[in-house]
């Protein structure tokens, strides 16, 4: 299988101190890829390092490389970087509440992530906003797409960014934590949905998380980062039932008792 | 580093002004026709108007006067509006809708109109003008805290208070008075400037500080029809007020940025 | 397991139905509100007007001492000053409600509603001219210097109009006056009779109000600029002069409007002074001028003229941001 994404020793530092550390990890079309480690341990840095939109211009990449598809990212211009985000990589952010513009409606937020240039199809931009609004599961698309954020719920918008992001057929997600702010019955439902897309599209997907639970349910592979480095790495099954590194047993040791990770040994 | 440059300017003109007999040896309003409107010298360091009065003096007699009023007007309104702000926010709807629908007729016009209105009934002059002005700017003071006890109301360590039994208000006074005092202490060191420009601005138009006293806005009135031959008398008492002003404001901002911490945060690092 | 999430995207599909259907009828009723509200504030304000005016001891004949007494005992009835307070108060209320705000009692050949007329289209010309100066330069250098805050173009600009903001109006007028008309004389000095003679009373006036939107605009731009939405729209491609337009600026502008009822109300008093400067006839000067003469018609007329127009103002603002408000209430929430 081709990489889709390859990070090769990553070093983000900010002033005086390193943020991401030698950092390397993989992603392949066909599989989801989780990112495991607590607050603070520089995840989502690493999301926005791949998108190139660190947060703060004190922030900056001193060395490794980020290869999409061969090409190396680091070395592009913002120019052809923008003509990348939100058409060959796509970004489901972390806060549903506050990531869509609250005096835009949902149909001019859509459409605005489409990309005629880059989308071979012949279907109109409109119509291709329906259809994703259907498959990601809403049964009324239009009144959705007249909306404004304001009226939707958190599992709502949460969709509906899924949707945006998949405008333009992506061939890479960056889920940065994204059921994080939602309530359990919606986080499966939401896993559910990005493990049929990823089937039905092929997509390879960066899960970012913080929540070994979800890991154990969704993701094929994952890494676990503690202050900005990678601890371990490897298969799913092996991370959980053959755990080498001191971090990754404590934090398996914390979850003793969850449900999903019980089903999912089973 | 705002409030630093605030304070120092600040300081030397308060040190200026009072030190005043220091610097120019004759009275404000003493008059002496042979040397008026003469430009400034050695004998008369800001120049004399047109009664040969010597402005140096006259302008420190104005500074004099516009702080005193500005801070006296605020201090005498963060009172006030203590008052009926802590009483408004303590008490339930009706009562709080009540005393803040009458202060809001008022309220709704412009503060400078307003004080204009009263000195038309109470009259010209300084003793007026204080007290048309306390008696508007404390219903500006006591929204503002009406606001701050009702948000402190609120927090959780009040509940936490109130669950514990503590029954009084003048226990929640010990609750929540330490809490809201900085913002109320910014809020009336903003009040200042407003009140010094509102004095400068009525006696600029003649309504406020009658002569022979001096104010800084009476001055600058006193030299617009002359300034075109005699621009000094404009000069020095507006460089002085805007300096006034311009100083207390820089410490008032200084003073909320240290209140606010998420200012601090964006001029840090991440 | 396709069926888990169908299930939820249906209930929650019904939830969406709710809140649209009589937002119009809320919208008009809101209006409708203010609208009394503005009415009953405004009758309040004339009563009170009223009552002090004629509590206070002393009318606009006290001060006439060469006049025998018969002359000022018939000009107290002429005016009615001798009836009874309540008889004077409906009569008032009365002939106000019929558009008449009396005569001015100093200048008995203008009417209160003459003198408005008059002199109001001058004033309104200046303030106008001031509030699009005020609020072109204050937007366009506030969102400037946030986008590159902390530079130097930011730190200069955010001095000066520190210094725009303290220094009192009459101050800036007399000095602009000083510099632009007397010294290089490239415009006229005073009155109001061409486009040249507005240049200078307009920017004076616009000064402290496009400093102040000039802070405001900047802190809101900052605040803007860290919301998760623009970064999302980054993400998604957007190019950066599309997410500055679209994204940025119409909602950095919400707090500029609220701040345009104070506003209005600074353009006003201001113009108290604007006028007495370069000597233009406009409301400002005769406001003053009553209030000096104790022309008690003439000021209360006035006042009730500028608080018509003040609190229109507001209601104005208050309607526009009632939909706003709306829109960004449920995002804010801590959920």
């Amino acid at each position: 299988m081709s990489h889709l994404l390859k990070v090769d020793n990553l070093v983000v530092e900010a002033r005086t101190t390193t943020i991401i550390d030698k950092v390397c990890l993989e992603v392949s079309e066909n599989e989801i890829v989780a990112l495991v480690g607590e607050s603070g341990s520089g995840k989502s840095m690493i999301a926005r390092s791949i998108m190139g939109l660190l947060p703060s211009e004190q922030l900056s990449i001193s060395s490794g490389s980020i290869r999409f598809q061969d090409q190396n990212l680091l070395s592009l211009k913002e120019q052809s970087m923008r003509k990348i985000r939100g058409r060959s990589i796509a970004y489901i952010p972390q806060a549903p509440l506050t990531a869509l513009n609250p005096m835009m409606s949902i149909e001019r937020q859509l459409l605005e992530s489409f990309d005629p240039q880059f989308h071979k199809r012949t279907e109109s931009p409109k119509e291709r906003a329906v259809a994703l609004l259907k498959r990601v599961g809403f049964l009324d698309p239009s009144r959705v797409m007249k909306s404004m954020p304001y009226q939707l719920s958190g599992g709502m918008r949460q969709r509906v960014l899924i949707a945006i992001s998949l405008m333009n057929d992506p061939k890479l997600l960056i889920a940065d934590e994204p059921t994080t702010a939602l309530d359990v019955t919606l986080q499966a439902e939401i896993l559910d949905l990005l493990q049929d897309l990823r089937k039905e599209y092929g997509l390879g997907i960066l899960f970012i998380t913080h929540d070994l639970g979800i890991v154990a349910r969704s993701a094929d592979r994952g890494y676990i980062l503690q202050s900005g480095k990678t601890v371990e790495s490897g298969l799913t099954h092996d991370l959980f039932y053959n755990p080498e590194e001191e971090y990754t047993k404590t934090l398996i040791a914390s979850l003793i008792h969850h449900p999903t990770l019980t089903a999912a040994a089973v | 580093m705002k409030m630093i440059i605030g304070l120092s300017i600040l300081g030397s003109l308060i040190v200026i002004c009072l030190l005043g007999s220091l610097f120019s040896p004759y009275e404000p309003t003493a008059i002496c026709l042979a040397d008026k409107n003469s430009p400034p010298s050695f004998s008369h360091w800001f120049g004399t108007d047109e009664l040969g009065r010597d402005l140096l003096a006259r302008t420190l007699q104005g500074m004099r006067i516009s702080l005193s009023i500005g801070v006296l007007a605020s201090i005498i309104d963060l009172f006030l509006g203590t008052l009926w702000g802590t009483v408004a926010g303590f008490s339930n709807h009706k009562v709080d809708s009540f005393m803040m629908r009458l202060a809001e007729l008022v309220y709704s016009l412009p503060y400078v109109l307003v004080v204009i209105l009263a000195s038309v009934i109470l009259g010209k002059g300084l003793v007026p003008l204080l007290v048309a002005m306390i008696c508007i700017g404390w219903i500006h003071m006591a929204r503002v805290i009406r606001l701050l006890v009702r948000e402190a109301l609120c927090a959780e360590y009040v509940l936490a208070a109130h669950a514990l039994g503590v029954r009084t208000p003048r226990l929640f006074f010990t609750h929540i008075f330490p809490n809201i005092v900085g913002p109320m202490l910014v809020a009336c060191m903003l009040s200042v400037p407003h009140a010094i420009f509102t004095e400068a601005f009525l006696s600029f138009l003649g309504i406020g500080i009658q002569p022979p006293i001096a104010s800084l806005g009476s001055l600058i009135g006193d030299a617009l029809p002359a300034m075109r031959f005699f621009p000094w008398r404009l000069i020095f008492p507006a460089t002085f007020i805007s300096l006034l002003i311009f100083s207390i404001m820089l410490l008032s901002d200084g003073l909320r940025d240290l209140y606010d911490p998420k200012k601090q945060l964006n001029e840090g690092v991440l | 397991m396709e069926s888990n999430y169908r299930h939820s995207a249906t209930s929650t599909s019904v939830a969406i139905e709710a809140p649209q259907k009589s937002a119009s009828f809320q919208a008009v009723w809101t209006i409708v509100r203010k609208l009394a509200q503005l009415s009953v504030s405004l009758l309040a304000l004339l009563s009170v007007c009223f009552v002090i005016m004629h509590i206070v001891p002393g009318d606009p004949f006290q001060e006439e001492q060469a006049v025998p007494q018969e002359v000022l005992d018939n000009l107290r009835h002429k005016y009615g000053l001798d009836r009874s307070i309540f008889s004077q108060y409906v009569s008032y209320l009365g002939r106000v409600l019929h558009g008449d705000l009396g005569t001015s009692m100093r200048y008995p050949s203008e009417s209160v509603v003459k003198i408005i007329g008059n002199s109001f289209p001058v004033s309104i010309h200046l303030g106008l001219q001031a509030l699009v100066i005020a609020v072109i330069f204050g937007i366009s250098i506030g969102s400037w210097s946030a986008y590159r805050s902390n530079r130097s173009f930011d730190v200069t600009m955010t001095v000066g109009s520190t210094f725009g903001v303290s220094i009192p109006s009459f101050v800036i007028a007399a000095t602009i006056q000083l510099l632009f008309s007397l010294y290089w004389p490239l415009f006229p000095v005073a009155r109001w009779d061409s486009f040249s003679h507005t240049v200078l009373p307009s920017i004076a006036l616009s000064i402290g109000p496009a400093c102040a939107i000039m802070r405001i605009m900047r802190a809101s731009m900052l605040d803007t600029l860290d919301k998760e939405w623009v970064m999302m729209a980054r993400m998604k491609g957007v190019p950066e002069w599309r997410v500055l337009l679209v994204h940025v600026i119409p909602n950095a502008l919400l707090p500029v409007l609220h701040y345009m009822g104070p506003i209005t109300a600074n353009l006003l008093t201001g113009s108290f002074v604007i006028e007495r400067v370069f000597c233009i006839p406009g409301l400002g000067q005769w406001f003053v001028l009553g209030v000096m003469s104790r022309d008690y018609p003439l000021i209360a007329g006035l006042t009730l003229f500028y608080s018509i127009v003040l609190y229109l103002v507001h209601t104005v603002i208050d309607i526009i941001t009632i939909g706003f408000n709306k829109r960004l209430s449920q995002n804010e929430c801590a959920r």
